[in-house]
C-alpha cells in the first residue's frame, strides 16, 4: 500500500540537509570510535609491513585468506548501487528515489575499500602497482592473460564509473547547499556547483546521463563480479574452484548481500536522521521482494554450483566438500552461511508484517550479509586447504589478531566515510524526491481514489 | 540589454506567465526557465532542449578500444612469454581487457560530454536567485532596456512574487 | 475494422489514444466473432506444415527404430527449440506481471496461449527418455553410483523425474492460460448468446471470484517459473549434457534457461508484430509496446553472450585435455558453423540492431532482431544437441575418445524440423480462432487505469498504480 507523503520543497531541503546543518552529540561518538577502530588497522597493517606476512595467519597452503574473503565480500557489497541505482532507474521504479545515492556511495566506498585488500595481503605492499603496465623503460610488462591483470582494469572501471556516476547526480544538491550556505562553505560548494541553475536543458541532461550512465555501468558491474570469481574459477589447482557457475554466482551472491547492505544503511539513516516521510514502508516492501527474487536466484545458482562439485564423484572434491559440510569449524561456518544467507531471512520475507517492520527487516539484512561472508569464506580456505593430492601438504588456517583487527578496521572505515559524507552532502537526493511529488498524480474509479504516475515517453 | 528573472510560487502560475509571454511577442528561444527539480518537458512551453549527448560515448568507446588494444598486443609483443600453454594474442584475454578499458572510455567520455551539454563548469552563468533551490520557478528572460517596464508589469500581473533585474553595459 | 479515437499532441509528446474500456471490448468481440478467412487459410497451411513433422517422426520410428541415440539428435534439438522459444513465453508475462508492468497487458494472452505447445514437446520428450539410458554408473546429478554407494537410492532415474518435471511445467502453464481465459470465455459467450459446454458459466465476475483469479495467477506465475526452471534444468542436463563423457558444465542448465527467456521474449515479438500487421490492432499495439519489450530482448542478448563466455573462458583457460575436447566437441569442431551462425543470430546481429534507440522506437527493429534470434536459437540448440546426441563412448568414462563427424539431417530429420517450427505458429493461428488473442479483461483493466491529462501546458500520460 502506498504511503504517500506531499511537502513542500523547502520542507524536503531542511528535513534531507539535516545532516550537513544540525551535529548532535552522538554523531562525534560514532565517529570517534569509527576512527578509533580504523586507526587500529592502520596499527596492525603497519605492524604487518614491518614484520611480514607471518604475523597473519596465512601460510602454505592457505595463501587466500581473511583478506581475500573481504575483498570479494566488499565488491559484492558494492553490486547495490548499480542494482538500486542503474537497473531501477531504467525500470523506471518510482520507489528507487531514497535509496539511490546511500547505494551508490556505498558502491563507491565498498570498492575503495575492496582495493585495499590485495594491497594488505601482498607481502611486498609497496609493490602493489606492478600489475599496470608502467615500465617502458625494462620492457617488462604484466601478463595480460592474467585474471590478476584482469581485475585491476575491472575494479578501477567500475570505481571510476561509479564515482563519476555519483558527482554527476550530486551537482543540483550541491546547488542546493550553495545557496543555502554562506562564508566559506558557500565558496566550496560553489565551485563543486560549477554554475548549475537548474535550466530544462541542464536537467534534461541530468535525466539522460541517469540513463545513459546507468546502461554502461550495467555491463561493468556484471563484469566485475565475474573477473574476480575467474581468479578463482580458471584455477584448476584448487579443489571447488575451477566451475563455469562462478561467474554469475558471484554477481548474485554480491546483488544478494548488496541489497541487503542497502536495506540496513537505509533503515540505520531513517532511524539516525527521522527521515520517516522519506524512507517508507513500501520502500522497504519493494526491498524485500526484490530480495526474495534474488535471494532465491542465488540459492539456485549455489544449487547448481553444488551438485556439480559433486557431478564428476572425484574424491577430492568429495573429500573438499564433506570437509565443508561435516568438519569443524567449516561445518559451523556453513551452517551459519546457509541459514544466515537465505534459509532464515527469505522465507521470513515472504510475510509482509516482516516485510513491513523495520526491526526484523534490519535483523534479516544483516543476518544475509553474516551468511555471505561465510559463504565466501567456505569457497576460498576449504578449497586451499585441501589443494594437493597428497595430504601430507593439507593445512589449516587460522586468522591472527591483524587480520581480524584490519578487517574491523575496514568496516569501519566504510561507516566513517559515510557518516563523513553525510555531514557534507546529502544522503538522499533531493530533486529525485521532488521530482517524484511532481510526478505524482491520482485517477478516481468509481469510488476509489487510486494513486497514479504522470509518465513521460 | 538586461536579464530580467521572475520568481513565482507555484508552477501554475510560471506555465501562466510564459503563455503571456508568448503572447507578447517574447518566444520560447529567448527566455529560459530555472527550477529546482526536473518537470516534464513542455511543461513551461520552453524550447526542447537538443543535445548531442549520445556522440560522446561512442567517441569514448572508440579510445578506449584502442588504447585496448595497444596495451595487450604493444605489451605482449614486446614481452612475448608464452604462459600456460596460451598463445601470445589469446582473443579471450584481450576480450576482458578491451571490454573493460572500452567501457571506461565510454563512461569517461559521457561524463565530459554532460559537463559540455550542460555548459558546466560555467560561473558566469546568468541571473540567478537562492530561492530556485527552495521550490521557486524562475523565468529569465533576455531583452532590451525599453521593453523592461512592460515585461515586469506583464509578469507581476500574471502571479511573479519578485523580479530581479540585472542590466548589462 | 476498430474505430479510430482522435489524438491530441502536445509540442513535445504525442500518446498514442486511450480508448475507454467498453469501446475496446466491443471492438475486440466483434474482431474477434467475425470470419476471417486469412486465418483460416493460414491455418490449413500451418496444419499441414506441422503433419509433416508427424509424418517424419514416424518414418523416423519405423526405419531407425529407438536404438541409436546418434539418428535422434535433430528430434531433441527441436524439442530443446520448442522449448526455449514457446515454451517458455509464459514466463515473459508472469515477470511482467510481478513487476506490474503496463505493456504487459495486450501480448498477455499471446504468451499463456504458447503453454499448448508444452504438451507435444512432453510427448516428444517421453520418446527420448527411451533413448536415454539409466543413471547407474555415469555421471548424473541423481549421483546413483556404485564408488558412493548409492545406487538404486533414488529409483528411475532420470526417467521418472523428467518427465515430472516437464509434466509440472505443462500443466502449470495451461492451467496459468485456463484461469487467464476464463473470464474472456463468458465474455465471448455471452456476446454470442452462446449455451457451449465451454461456456463456463460458473463466472459471473463477482469481486471474490476476481480476488481469487487474481491470487491463482499469482500462485500458478510462481509455480511455473519453478517449475519452467526446474525442468529445463533436467532436459539440459539429462537429455544432453550427461550423454557426453567429461562434460560438466555448471552453468548450462543456467544457460540453456538464458536461452529460453530470450527465445521466449523472441517469439512473444515477432508474435505481436504479426497480430498488428495481421489482425488490424495498431491501437492496441503500438511503438510503446516494442519500445519496451527491446529492452529486455537486448538484456537477453549481453547475458546470452554473459553466459557462454563464463563457461567458455573457463573451459578455454586451464588448457585441460577434456575440455579442449569438449570445446571441439560443441563449438569449433563438427558443428562450428551452427556454433558461429548461433553466435551471430543470438548475439552480435540483435545486440548491433538493439542497441540503437531510435531502431528500438520502432515497430519493425525488435521484430527483426527477434526472427535473427529465433533462427540462432535453433542454431545454437543443433550444435549442442545434436553433437551431444552423436557421442558414442561408454558413457561411463571420464572424457570423450573420439571427436564424431558432423551428422547432416536426413529426409525424416527436415520433416521433423519443419513440423517442429511450424507448430508454434499452428497453435497461435488455433488459438486465435478459437479463443480471445488479446486478453480482454487485462486490456480494459489497464484502459481504466490511462488517461492522458493536461499538465501545466504539456500533456502527459497518467497511469494508476493501485498496488
Amino acid at each position: 500500500m502506498q504511503e504517500r507523503v506531499f511537502l513542500s520543497h523547502k520542507q524536503i531541503n531542511d528535513d534531507l540537509l539535516k545532516g550537513s546543518f544540525q551535529t548532535p552529540l552522538w554523531y562525534w561518538a560514532v565517529m570517534g570510535l569509527f576512527a578509533f577502530l580504523t586507526l587500529c588497522g592502520a596499527v596492525a597493517f603497519g605492524y604487518a609491513i614491518n614484520k611480514g606476512l607471518g604475523v597473519t595467519g596465512l601460510n602454505r597452503p592457505i595463501m587466500w585468506g581473511f583478506f581475500l574473503t573481504d575483498f570479494i565480500f566488499w565488491i559484492g557489497i558494492s553490486h547495490a548501487g548499480v542494482m538500486l541505482s542503474a537497473i531501477l532507474r531504467l525500470a523506471k521504479a518510482e520507489w528507487r528515489r531514497p535509496a539511490t545515492r546511500a547505494a551508490e556511495l556505498l558502491t563507491v566506498l565498498s570498492l575503495m575499500v575492496a582495493a585495499l585488500h590485495p594491497i594488505f595481503h601482498l607481502g611486498r605492499p609497496w609493490r602493489f602497482y606492478w600489475p599496470f603496465p608502467y615500465d617502458f623503460s625494462r620492457g617488462i610488462w604484466p601478463d595480460v592473460r592474467s585474471p590478476l591483470v584482469w581485475d585491476p582494469h575491472a575494479i578501477f572501471t567500475y570505481l571510476i564509473g561509479s564515482t563519476l556516476f555519483v558527482i554527476i547526480a550530486l551537482i543540483p544538491d550541491i546547488a542546493v547547499l550553495r545557496d543555502k550556505t554562506r562564508g566559506i562553505a558557500k565558496v566550496f560548494y560553489g565551485a563543486l556547483a560549477m554554475g548549475w541553475r537548474g535550466t530544462p536543458r541542464q536537467w534534461k541532461l541530468q535525466i539522460v546521463a541517469g540513463f545513459l550512465l546507468s546502461a554502461l555501468l550495467l555491463p561493468v558491474f556484471v563484469s566485475v563480479h565475474s573477473i574476480v570469481s575467474w581468479d578463482f574459477a580458471v584455477n584448476i589447482g584448487a579443489e571447488g574452484w575451477h566451475v563455469t557457475i562462478f561467474a554469475p554466482y558471484f554477481v548474485i551472491g554480491a546483488v544478494h548481500s548488496g541489497v541487503s547492505g542497502v536495506v540496513t544503511m537505509l533503515i540505520l539513516l531513517k532511524w539516525m536522521f527521522g527521515w520517516d516521510d522519506y524512507i517508507r514502508k513500501e520502500h522497504l516492501e519493494s526491498l524485500a521482494k526484490l530480495l526474495i527474487v534474488i535471494g532465491t536466484l542465488w540459492f539456485y545458482f549455489f544449487f547448481l554450483e553444488f551438485i556439480f562439485a559433486l557431478y564428476n564423484l572425484e574424491d577430492q572434491e568429495i573429500a573438499l566438500r564433506e570437509l565443508q559440510a561435516f568438519t569443524w569449524p567449516y561445518n559451523l561456518i556453513a551452517t551459519v552461511f546457509m541459514f544466515f544467507g537465505y534459509l532464515i531471512p527469505v522465507p521470513l520475507w515472504l510475510f509482509k508484517k516482516v516485510r513491513t517492520n523495520w526491526v526484523a527487516m534490519f535483523i534479516t539484512s544483516i543476518m544475509v550479509n553474516i551468511g555471505m561472508w561465510c559463504e565466501r569464506f567456505l569457497i576460498i580456505v576449504p578449497g586451499l586447504a585441501r589443494k594437493t593430492n597428497f595430504n601430507f601438504s593439507w593445512g589449516s588456517y587460522t586468522p591472527s589478531w591483524v587480520e581480524i583487527t584490519i578487517i574491523v578496521a575496514c568496516f569501519s572505515l566504510i561507516f566513517l566515510l559515510i557518516m563523513g559524507f553525510a555531514k557534507v552532502f546529502p544522503l538522499i537526493p533531493l530533486f529525485d524526491i521532488k521530482e517524484g511529488q511532481i510526478l505524482s498524480d491520482e485517477i478516481q474509479i468509481g469510488k476509489r481514489t487510486v494513486p497514479a504516475l504522470r509518465v513521460e515517453e | 540589454m538586461a536579464q530580467l528573472l521572475a520568481l513565482y510560487k507555484t508552477a501554475e502560475s510560471a506555465a501562466q506567465s510564459t503563455e503571456a509571454l508568448e503572447g507578447a511577442g517574447i518566444t520560447n528561444e529567448e527566455f529560459d526557465i530555472l527550477t529546482d527539480s526536473p518537470y516534464p518537458e513542455g511543461a513551461f512551453g520552453e524550447k526542447e532542449p537538443q543535445h548531442k549527448l549520445y556522440v560522446f560515448p561512442f567517441m569514448g568507446a572508440c579510445i578506449g578500444f584502442t588504447l585496448a588494444m595497444i596495451e595487450t598486443i604493444g605489451t605482449q609483443t614486446a614481452y612475448p612469454l608464452v604462459t600456460g600453454g596460451k598463445p601470445i594474442f589469446s582473443m579471450p584475454a584481450m576480450t576482458i581487457i578491451a571490454y573493460e578499458l572500452t567501457m571506461l572510455g565510454a563512461i569517461i567520455a559521457t561524463v565530459i560530454g554532460i559537463f559540455f551539454e550542460s555548459r558546466i563548469p560555467n560561473p558566469f552563468a546568468g541571473i540567478y536567485d537562492e530561492r530556485i533551490t527552495e521550490g521557486y520557478i524562475g523565468i529569465t528572460v533576455v531583452c532590451d532596456d525599453s521593453k523592461l517596464d512592460s515585461l515586469e508589469t506583464l509578469l507581476k500581473s500574471n502571479g511573479a512574487e519578485d523580479i530581479i533585474i540585472e542590466k548589462q553595459s | 475494422m476498430l474505430r479510430r479515437r482522435r489524438t491530441i499532441s502536445s509540442t513535445h509528446h504525442s500518446h498514442p489514444p486511450v480508448v475507454p474500456p467498453n469501446e475496446f471490448i466491443s471492438d475486440f468481440l466483434e474482431w474477434h466473432t467475425k470470419s476471417k478467412p486469412g486465418l483460416n487459410r493460414a491455418l490449413i497451411v500451418f496444419s499441414i506444415l506441422t503433419s509433416f513433422g508427424l509424418i517424419g517422426l514416424l518414418i523416423k520410428i519405423f526405419t531407425v527404430g529407438l536404438d541409436n541415440r546418434q539418428d535422434w539428435g535433430y528430434v531433441a534439438t527441436i524439442t530443446a527449440f520448442l522449448f526455449s522459444t514457446a515454451g517458455c513465453a509464459p514466463f515473459i508475462v508472469i515477470g511482467l506481471r510481478m513487476i506490474k508492468a503496463h505493456w504487459r497487458r495486450p501480448i498477455a494472452r499471446i504468451a499463456e496461449s504458447y503453454s499448448l505447445v508444452t504438451i507435444v514437446t512432453f510427448l516428444l520428450v517421453l520418446l527420448l527418455l527411451v533413448l536415454v539410458p539409466s543413471s547407474q554408473n555415469r555421471r548424473t546429478i541423481w549421483f546413483q553410483n556404485d564408488h558412493i554407494g548409492t545406487v538404486g537410492a533414488i529409483p528411475f532415474t532420470p526417467h521418472l523425474y523428467v518427465a515430472i518435471g516437464i509434466l509440472s511445467m505443462v500443466l502449470s502453464g495451461i492451467a496459468l492460460w485456463w484461469t487467464s481465459l476464463k473470464p474472456d470465455i463468458q465474455l465471448v459467450n455471452a456476446y454470442k448468446k452462446s449455451n457451449k459446454p465451454l461456456s463456463n458459466r460458473s463466472w459471473i465476475g463477482g469481486l471474490k471470484q476476481w480476488s481469487i483469479q487474481k491470487a491463482g495467477l499469482s500462485f500458478l506465475g510462481a509455480f511455473f517459473f519453478m517449475s519452467m526452471i526446474w525442468a529445463i534444468t533436467l532436459y539440459s542436463v539429462d537429455l544432453c549434457m550427461s550423454l557426453v563423457p567429461g562434460w560438466r558444465d555448471a552453468i548450462f542448465p543456467a544457460y540453456q534457461t538464458l536461452t529460453g527467456i530470450q527465445g521466449g521474449l523472441a517469439t512473444i515479438i515477432l508474435t505481436m508484430y504479426f497480430l498488428r500487421r495481421f489482425g488490424g490492432f495498431e491501437k492496441y499495439i503500438y511503438m510503446e509496446h516494442f519500445w519496451a519489450a527491446s529492452k529486455p530482448l537486448l538484456a537477453t542478448c549481453l547475458l546470452w553472450f554473459y553466459f557462454w563466455f563464463s563457461a567458455f573462458i573457463i573451459f578455454w583457460y586451464g588448457k585441460m585435455p577434456i575440455e579442449q575436447d569438449l570445446l571441439q566437441l560443441i563449438m569449433f569442431g563438427p558443428y562450428n558453423i551452427a556454433f558461429y551462425i548461433g553466435f551471430m543470430f543470438c548475439f552480435i546481429t540483435p545486440f548491433l540492431i538493439l542497441i540503437w534507440n531510435t531502431v528500438r522506437k520502432t515497430i519493425w527493429g525488435p521484430p527483426l532482431a527477434s526472427a535473427f534470434i529465433i533462427v540462432g536459437c535453433f542454431f545454437d540448440k543443433l550444435r549442442l544437441y545434436v553433437s551431444a546426441y552423436s557421442v558414442q563412448d561408454d558413457l561411463s568414462l571420464h572424457s570423450i575418445t573420439t571427436i564424431p563427424p558432423t551428422i547432416l539431417p536426413n529426409l525424416s530429420d527436415i520433416l521433423i524440423i519443419i513440423g517442429g517450427i511450424s507448430l508454434p505458429i499452428f497453435a497461435m493461428l488455433l488459438s486465435t480462432r478459437l479463443f480471445p488473442i488479446i486478453s480482454i479483461w487485462e486490456m480494459a483493466d489497464g484502459l481504466r487505469l490511462t488517461k492522458v491529462t493536461k499538465y501545466l501546458r504539456t500533456e502527459l500520460r497518467v497511469l494508476g498504480k493501485p498496488d
